[in-house]
């Protein structure tokens, strides 16, 4: 951050075991703190100022924000749900910066814990080290639609986007 | 300035004319005449994050700002020029991209961003805006730039798309990018993209209007006309 200067190259990618247990621990405790429902410490992974992106567009800015809108969704609409989630991938983009992919779902209050969780999402995280503490700065959630009806009508999402992606593989 | 649009975003079921209520970044008013009115450029706010405050870096960060509005603005000219390569350009070398509907695709090539956009606009696959693809404009927003390092920055980007036969048929995203300053060059390495969605539809509806939204979520703290600059 503050210490390092303006670089007209990449830093060393500096892939530290010890900070890659660190970031996953991290996104545990997020998960952690939605199953115990508690706001304060689901917000407490993310920086102060941190940027935070719902599944529906909805953009909460700061730590406070964060906490408080999770509190509200804990005790009404997710009260008693559980997520279920994992990184996907993780990479640094400088030794105090990581950008990680999580895929998440959710299993209702009345779902047992061996139901397959429902409402699959996949994030986008960045990691920042700031004084020796790993937070997340920005968050963004996108729900990983399936090939309804809708989307059928629309023409083609995922498969298509796999297909294309894939071809030259 | 005619715009048009890349999307993955038309590849959805959008269903318009019924009244919503979403937030998006620091919005927009709630009614304009046109897509330049209704989409304000945010600036500023960035630099009180705490991040770079340092005056003698100010204009240097205004530099880095400007190279970064360069890159959205490479997106928005190679989808409205239909130029897959130009829209590409934008990317690194190798990077993760994750499409509106949540599939992702991780490090994927520049080529491969190239070739698969080029697809799209040369096809005649049908918008869910109606229409084809290629009638499809994009106009893309820097919203809020934070610069993690002076190198990497996460980038948040308001993205309206509309059918150039009908302006009334749009549909409104949010994308978040995270970019990084490798050999001098502002490239993006994570593009995540979605739908913004009416409040308390269902699950899995891309039901997006943005007629006659009301900004129930908007930060009542900040004083918009210090935000709203026009572009």
């Amino acid at each position: 951050m503050r210490e390092e200067n303006f670089t007209q190259t990449p830093e060393p990618l500096i892939s530290n075991s010890a900070d890659e247990a660190t970031i996953r621990n991290l996104f545990q405790q997020l998960i952690d703190s939605w199953n115990r429902g508690n706001g304060n410490a689901y917000a407490a992974v993310f920086i102060e100022e941190a940027d935070y992106v719902a599944f529906n567009g909805d953009h909460s800015k700061g730590r406070e924000a964060i906490a408080r809108q999770h509190q509200q969704l804990f005790d009404t609409f997710l009260k008693g749900t559980r997520l279920r989630g994992e990184v996907k991938s993780l990479q640094f983009l400088s030794p105090n910066i990581a950008l990680v992919h999580a895929i998440g779902g959710t299993l209702m209050s009345w779902q047992s814990d061996t139901a397959k969780p429902g409402r699959k999402s996949i994030q986008t995280l960045v990691a920042t080290k700031h004084e020796g503490e790993w937070r997340f700065a920005s968050f963004h959630n996108t729900r990983i639609q399936p090939l309804g009806i809708g989307t059928i009508a629309s023409g083609v999402t995922n498969l298509l986007w796999q297909r294309l992606f894939c071809r030259s593989k | 300035m005619a715009l048009k649009i890349f999307q993955c975003i038309n590849l959805f079921p959008i269903a318009l004319g019924t009244g919503v209520s979403l937030s998006l970044l620091l919005q927009s008013p709630a009614k304009a005449d046109s897509l330049s009115e209704v989409l304000p450029l945010v600036r500023g706010n960035h630099h009180r994050d705490g991040i770079i405050t340092n005056s003698r870096l100010w204009s240097t960060t205004q530099q880095e700002e400007a190279a970064i509005e360069q890159v959205v603005q490479k997106m928005q000219d190679g989808h409205n020029s239909r130029n897959g390569k130009l829209f590409a350009s934008a990317f690194a070398r190798e990077h993760d991209y994750i499409v509106i509907d949540g599939t992702f695709l991780p490090k994927i090539t520049r080529q491969d961003n190239a070739r698969s956009h080029q697809e799209l606009y040369d096809s005649d696959r049908t918008s869910s805006l109606g229409g084809n693809l290629g009638e499809v404009g994009m106009q893309l927003n820097v919203a809020k730039i934070r610069f993690l390092t002076p190198a990497i920055a996460v980038v948040h980007i308001q993205s309206h798309s509309y059918l150039e036969s009908d302006p009334d048929k749009k549909a409104k995203n949010i994308i978040t990018t995270v970019m990084q300053k490798r050999e001098g060059k502002w490239e993006i390495v994570a593009f995540h993209n979605a739908p913004v969605q009416k409040r308390e539809e269902d699950d899995f509806g891309f039901v997006i209007d943005i007629e006659g939204f009301e900004d129930e979520n908007a930060d009542t703290n900040v004083n918009k006309n210090e935000y709203f600059l026009p572009k």
